[in-house]
């Protein structure tokens, strides 16, 4: 497929814009995990850039070993898989007997509930 | 002709034939309906009966029934307080700022995420920008905290180096409060905002494309023909998702970045309500804005339905 000058430009940009998206996004992101690995003088010091400073797994040792952790993290995961299924299942039921598919824009509508009630 | 005529008549008999109760078809559904019929009844309307607490003088110690009537004294006493009103305008100021600016940004980065030809690379920018909705409003706060500290936070060093000024302590100062709201709300909220409309545009027939371009039309052409009344659909219902929402913010956010300076602009509803209710024990109080805040609410949802039945000739309901 041929392109114009126009629509080569606009990918251009486009791709631009999208880096600069993905950037404001992923480096504080990154920020956090490297300070999440990090020494804690390093982290006092505020010298943890985009890596992390001397390994270390304290802190996830730590909340992974905390009963208490655990127990909140089955219940989250919990939850939100019984939703997704009820979801999942209601929607497939419907789709079943009203003979249609995921592909009749019924996908967005299904994102949209689940996430919609996901904080419930 | 005659065939039309009959199936014109077939289309109005099947019609008729769906409203009628039938016995054998019709009660297995309605008992399946029941179990989220009584999950409805008991998480969401009995609750409701608590609301009574709005037109009395609650004491967790008489109980709800046991608290004597004040009447509409706690209404009168938030509607007169020139507090509320404040938080009402902040509120309100701040949500109209999130739908102007919040609400296209989801569109604009799905339409161009819609433009990438490589599916490897649409796949990954797409999956990397939602990223920030699954991190909670603590961790979110942290950051921006973080990097907007005068001490050694990013952007004061970048602002130092290029325009040579002091450090800003921007949290502190009125004027930067609400856009730093609205920028964070919309770093954490728009990768999910447009995996909707993502899905929505993979629902598109390509053969509209195909046919569009053999007419001539380019891509401006196309997205403005059929990407957009593509998703009018589901833009349609987040909008009016987003109207029904127009006095109330989510809690975390505000109650997380903001702090006694920048009250004026800053304190909303929600953390009002919260240093109301929570910090000095005025249970009614807080109830009785929740109520107002629901009607408010919901008079919003109705008549953006309204309007948007009208204007766009489609509707939620």
């Amino acid at each position: 497929m041929q392109k114009s000058k126009g629509e080569r430009v606009f990918s251009v940009f486009n791709g631009i814009f999208l880096l600069f998206i993905i950037c404001t996004v992923v480096f504080p992101l990154a920020h956090i995990l490297s300070i999440s690995l990090s020494e804690k003088q390093a982290i006092i010091n505020q010298t943890v850039g985009l890596l992390p400073k001397g390994i270390r797994f304290d802190a996830y040792k730590y909340i992974f070993l905390k009963p208490a952790f655990l127990t909140s993290l089955a219940n989250t995961v919990g939850l939100t898989a019984a939703y997704v299924f009820t979801f999942w299942f209601a929607l497939w039921q419907h789709m079943r007997f009203q003979k249609i598919s995921m592909e009749n824009g019924w996908l967005p509508i299904f994102l949209l509930l689940l996430c919609t009630f996901q904080g419930v | 002709m005659e065939d039309v005529v009959v199936s014109k008549i077939k289309a109005v008999k099947m019609k008729k034939n769906r409203r009628v109760f039938k016995k054998k078809r019709d009660i297995p559904i309605y008992i399946l309906l029941l179990p989220a019929l009584f999950l409805i009844i008991i998480f969401n309307y009995i609750p409701m009966y608590g609301i009574i607490i709005a037109f009395k003088n609650f004491s967790p110690y008489k109980g709800i029934t046991g608290s004597e009537w004040r009447g509409v004294e706690n209404f009168k006493y938030f509607l007169l307080d020139n507090n509320f009103w404040r938080v009402m305008k902040n509120t309100i100021i701040i949500n109209f700022y999130k739908i102007i600016f919040g609400f296209p940004m989801p569109i604009i980065f799905a339409l161009s995420l819609n433009e990438l030809t490589r599916t490897k690379i649409k796949k990954l920018v797409q999956t990397l920008s939602y990223l920030p909705y699954f991190i909670s409003w603590v961790v979110a706060a942290g950051i921006f905290i973080q990097i907007l500290s005068p001490a050694g936070g990013i952007v004061n060093i970048l602002i130092n180096k290029i325009f040579g000024i002091d450090p800003i302590y921007f949290l502190a100062k009125k004027e930067y409060f609400v856009p730093i709201v609205i920028i964070s709300g919309i770093w954490k909220d728009f990768g999910m905002g447009s995996v909707y409309y993502l899905a929505t545009l993979s629902t598109i027939d390509p053969t509209l494309y195909e046919a569009a371009k053999i007419d001539g039309a380019g891509r401006w052409k196309q997205t403005v023909y059929i990407t957009l009344p593509g998703i009018k659909f589901i833009a349609i219902v987040l909008f009016i998702i987003n109207i029904g929402s127009m006095v109330t913010i989510g809690f975390e956010q505000i109650f997380l970045l903001y702090n006694p300076l920048v009250y004026d602009v800053g304190d909303v509803i929600s953390t009002y309500t919260y240093r109301l209710g929570i910090e000095q024990t005025r249970f009614s109080l807080t109830t009785a804005i929740g109520f107002t805040q629901s009607i408010v609410n919901f008079v919003l949802v109705y008549s953006a339905n309204k309007i948007s039945k009208k204007v766009a000739g489609w509707a939620l309901w």
